[in-house]
């Protein structure tokens, strides 16, 4: 009898103790987290799973977020922690049929982590980034690099289908402007953490990514495809072809596209580029 | 309690251990990468790729051998120079697409109908939020909710009236929308110029349309059975749309859910409203009750309702067959009642059993769902034309008794038996395609499909007019062989040295000698069509035809020929025929290789010759001329070496004969170039034998 109650109590205390050890991150680790985000965000869409995808991606931010407070005394589990919460944040936002109130919230959560990830990694600097963090760093860089041109695309969208041209124009411009100051930004952020080819290859897939979206939101548009010989419509053609000439430039899609990249070259030039860009996307 | 504190530092091992091996799992774990998953991007817009295509200089620069879309498809593109070339948005939907069709298949991209259906869709789904612009679309749409029913009357909308409708019926849709914002006012203010916002509009539009369609029928038409057909159309699209408020699907989901709607519910519930009130909606065209062909259509209609709720059709029809290929039924019911009666011709309630006849005889083509319904307008075409003389007059005097008998007791309507034929020259002729290992997208463009089409068209036609050819129950194997054979020829790497037209000519003349000399031109015997005579004498003209333009410059084709070079295009197809008809009075000699090599040896002095001489003394019709004149001695003797002398000396001969021909009044044309050569030319002098045959 006293060998049962002992054992009783033994269960009784090894379950308390248990459940007292187990993080709040339900035993995953952020490299864990990512492989479940990736995977849910690689699911199918459909209305029907994709308010599941949403309650899965939701709770592993929760962990992630956890993740980060639970690990401020070892800042290289924090940076993993905060990476985990920004690739969260990021695949809420892909995810479609959510409010607008939860679209803006994800969009805020990604770019404050990727800043935080960012801000973490300048500050340890490149003699103390190892593999795996440039690994991370380098992605964290790009999404706080990316994201204004991705709200650059987002103004075009709407001002093209609105017929604002002149707000097209601005959208184009500011996407112009992008890749002159912050993807340059991200070559110079490189650089100084030293991050080899191959972490800063999802940079350049995600620059590419957006640039595709532009293309993208102008064919919905139809843009290029609107008769109007009114000035302002050429305007923002042309406005459009000088930000797309840009982004072909950078990337090094084309390699004329330098020459046709300023306002004083020729449209047909820029046009020429815009076209060789597109069909990149198609074989994307 | 020493019981106890053993127990807890019990726990406190496993607990240690626990901890242990999570980290290691951790660190484990740790040794992956980071990744991250990119959403794909959206499939590309048709319009944007024809965009592209029609703007990029490269395609259109001096040289180019494609500047004639440009002139063909002027109507339909929009040419503004520096900012480039697109698809004129107001060009008929029709002609856009064909323009997609064409750049699609001109410069390889994968722009497929159905794309750019879908996204001509989006576009006027995006255009509905524009009150103006939007007006014509919005009627558009409201008339495709009730697509399948008034597709399937398609031939009838005089009767409907809609042009005059449309504009009632856009008028309607504005007082219920303005009754729709009335009652949502707070909503639409609180989420206007937000995302989504135009998602919701369009919503709202939709919704209001398909209430209107549903409820007010009359303002389509005020015909009860086309008010009828609305509604039943209508209405699983008002059930879709309930379930589907408030889930925020985008255009192209949206649409997507419409397709299926359209693949079950809606073809039912058209299908069975149409056979309900089908005097009234075909009027005068409706055979009557009382005749033969309304007692078929009747069965035939009610078996069409049956087999539509049971889906057994579903296998093999597209979703928009009835609606398109219903009509041509009739057209063949009403010429040609018998052909869907099985045997003698008693009025028995067929119509079920017809359809599941024609998934059968359509068996065939079930992993080529794109000739499906080609197959069968063709066969009940040529039921139309073929199936009344056939039947009830050749068969039961012309014909053999034992013919007669055959179709007297054959199990299919000969409707069936002629898709079953259709079917299996299809097959036959797209199996070898396949088995040469042609591209399998090749099958998928629509002018390969036509000329396919075409060639199976051309054999069923000879077939259906040659006694003996079609058996009770299907076609006869030698058929099928024919066209295996001549799938085989226009298969052959050389082919494009001929045009389609005169493929189709060389093909009609090899069917129209092999239906006549089937054994001989076609062997049962040989396994592989590759085998059979005419194949191997098509074969060996054609190389020797690539090989004279090969030989004499690097790389030529047609196109950068030299001088000379006159075996092509319509002169080769000649020598084809020639060839052929040469086949049916010499096999023996020409199934020899010595008989071959001695024909490929006579078409290459021939080349030879012509380029020597140039086209003023040897023309693509003297070539001809010469090649139909000595061909027989050449294959009869096995010797080609004819002397260019003598050659010349005839087609000169010839050349007078001609002329003195020309210059009667009555027979102005006495050397049509493409006259079939079923016998020799009439010539005014005495042929010099060939040195070495006088014997």
């Amino acid at each position: 009898m006293t060998q049962i109650y002992q054992i009783a109590i033994a269960s009784v205390g090894l379950a308390f103790l248990s459940g007292c050890a187990t993080p709040k991150t339900e035993g995953l680790t952020p490299e864990l987290a990512v492989t479940q985000i990736n995977a849910v965000k690689a699911e199918a869409s459909d209305p029907g799973s994709d308010a599941t995808r949403l309650e899965k991606l939701n709770n592993l931010l929760s962990v992630a977020e956890t993740g980060i407070a639970d690990s401020t005394a070892d800042p290289a589990l924090n940076l993993a922690w905060t990476f985990a919460a920004m690739t969260a944040a990021e695949a809420l936002k892909s995810i479609p049929g959510q409010s607008d109130s939860a679209f803006a919230e994800a969009a805020g959560k990604t770019l404050n982590y990727a800043d935080k990830a960012s801000t973490s990694c300048l500050s340890m600097g490149s003699s103390r980034i190892d593999s795996r963090q440039g690994n991370f760093c380098g992605m964290a860089l790009a999404v706080r690099r990316l994201n204004d041109s991705s709200s650059a695309v987002q103004a075009f969208t709407t001002a093209t289908n609105a017929g604002d041209w002149a707000g097209s124009v601005a959208a184009s411009e500011g996407f112009g402007q992008q890749v002159s100051t912050n993807w340059a930004g991200y070559n110079e952020d490189a650089a100084q953490l030293s991050l080899s080819e191959q972490n800063q290859t999802p940079f350049k897939r995600m620059a590419l990514q957006e640039a595709c979206e532009l293309q993208i939101a102008q064919g919905e548009a139809g843009l290029l495809r609107n008769p109007s010989m009114e000035d302002d419509v050429r305007g923002a053609k042309d406005a459009y072809w000088t930000a797309m000439a840009s982004a072909a430039t950078f990337l090094g899609i084309s390699s004329s596209a330098e020459a046709c990249a300023t306002d004083a070259d020729s449209r047909s030039c820029k046009r020429e580029t815009e076209i060789k860009l597109a069909e990149t996307c198609q074989a994307l | 309690m020493t019981g106890i504190t053993g127990v807890m530092f019990a726990v406190k091992a496993a607990f240690s251990i626990l901890e242990t091996a999570k980290n290691i799992a951790a660190a484990r774990a740790s040794r992956f990468d980071f990744d991250l998953v990119f959403a794909p991007l959206p499939a590309g817009n048709p319009l944007e790729v024809a965009r592209q295509q029609l703007s990029k200089s490269e395609n259109w620069g001096p040289g180019s051998q494609h500047i004639h879309i440009l002139n063909n498809f002027s109507d339909c593109i929009l040419d503004q120079g520096d900012f480039g070339r697109f698809i004129d948005p107001e060009a008929p939907h029709e002609r856009q697409k064909q323009l997609c069709m064409v750049l699609s298949e001109t410069f390889s991209s994968s722009v497929t109908e159905e794309d750019l259906e879908e996204f001509q869709s989006v576009d006027r789904l995006h255009q509905w939020v524009d009150n103006d612009a939007g007006r014509r679309d919005r009627a558009w749409l409201i008339l495709r909710m009730s697509g399948l029913a008034l597709d399937f009357i398609s031939s009838h909308t005089h009767r409907l009236g809609l042009r005059g409708q449309a504009q009632t019926i856009v008028g309607a849709i504005s007082d219920r929308l303005a009754a729709h914002i009335e009652r949502n006012q707070s909503t639409i203010i609180e989420t206007a110029f937000t995302k989504g916002a135009g998602a919701r509009i369009a919503e709202a539009l939709l919704t209001t349309s398909l209430e209107i369609a549903e409820t007010r029928p009359e303002l389509f038409s005020d015909k009860a059975s086309v008010q009828a057909l609305v509604r039943s159309a209508i209405s699983p699209f008002r059930e879709l749309n309930a379930e589907n408020v408030g889930l925020d699907l985008n255009a192209t989901q949206r649409l997507m859910k419409i397709r299926q709607v359209l693949r079950g519910p809606v073809a039912t519930g058209v299908i069975q409203t149409v056979y309900e009130h089908r005097r009234d909606i075909f009027d005068g065209d409706y055979p009557e009750k009382e005749s033969a062909a309304g007692i078929v259509t009747d069965a035939l209609f009610e078996g069409l309702v049956a087999e539509t709720v049971s889906g057994g059709l579903a296998k093999v029809f597209t979703p928009g067959f009835f609606v398109r290929t219903y009509p041509s039924v009739l057209r063949a019911v009403s010429a040609s009642p018998e052909a869907f009666v099985r045997g003698t011709g008693q009025h028995v309630a067929l119509g079920r059993e017809f359809l599941s006849g024609l998934v059968d005889s359509l068996a065939t083509m079930e992993s080529r769902p794109q000739f499906a319904q080609a197959i069968f307008e063709m066969g009940m075409e040529m039921t139309r034309r073929h199936a009344r003389i056939y039947i009830v007059d050749e068969a039961r005097s012309a014909l053999s008794a034992e013919m007669a008998e055959r179709l007297e007791s054959a199990d299919s309507p000969w409707a069936l038996m002629q898709i079953k034929i259709l079917s299996h020259i299809a097959d036959g002729m797209i199996s070898h395609f396949e088995a040469k290992g042609l591209d399998p997208s090749i099958l998928s463009r629509p002018t390969e499909q036509a000329f396919i089409l075409d060639m199976v068209g051309l054999v069923a036609e000879q077939v259906a007019e040659t006694p003996g050819m079609i058996l009770g129950n299907d076609v006869n194997p030698e058929v099928v062989n024919i066209a295996r054979g001549v799938a085989a020829f226009i298969a052959n790497e050389h082919a494009s040295l001929i045009s389609r037209a005169d493929w189709q000519r060389v093909s009609a003349h090899a069917i129209s000698l092999a239906l006549a000399n089937p054994e001989t031109l076609f062997s049962l015997d040989a396994s592989d069509p590759e085998d059979a005579l005419v194949v191997a004498l098509v074969q060996r003209v054609l190389s020797s035809a690539q090989a004279n333009l090969t030989a004499q410059a690097d790389g030529a084709t047609p196109l950068n020929r030299k001088s000379g070079q006159i075996l092509f295009g319509r002169t080769l197809a000649d020598a084809l025929m020639t060839t052929l008809d040469m086949a049916t009075s010499h096999a023996r000699q020409l199934a020899t290789e010595s008989g071959q090599s001695a024909l490929t040896q006579f078409i290459e002095q021939l080349n030879q010759l012509a380029m020597t001489q140039g086209a003023e003394q040897l023309s693509s019709q003297d070539w001809i001329y010469a090649f139909r004149w000595f061909l027989s001695d050449v294959i009869s003797t096995g010797q080609a070496n004819i002397p260019s002398e003598t050659i010349l000396l005839a087609v000169e001969a010839m050349r007078k004969g001609r002329a003195l021909e020309s210059s009667k009044a009555d027979d102005p044309f006495a050397f049509d170039h493409v006259r079939t050569p079923t016998g020799d030319p009439e010539v005014y002098y005495q042929p010099v034998p060939p040195q070495g045959a006088e014997g």
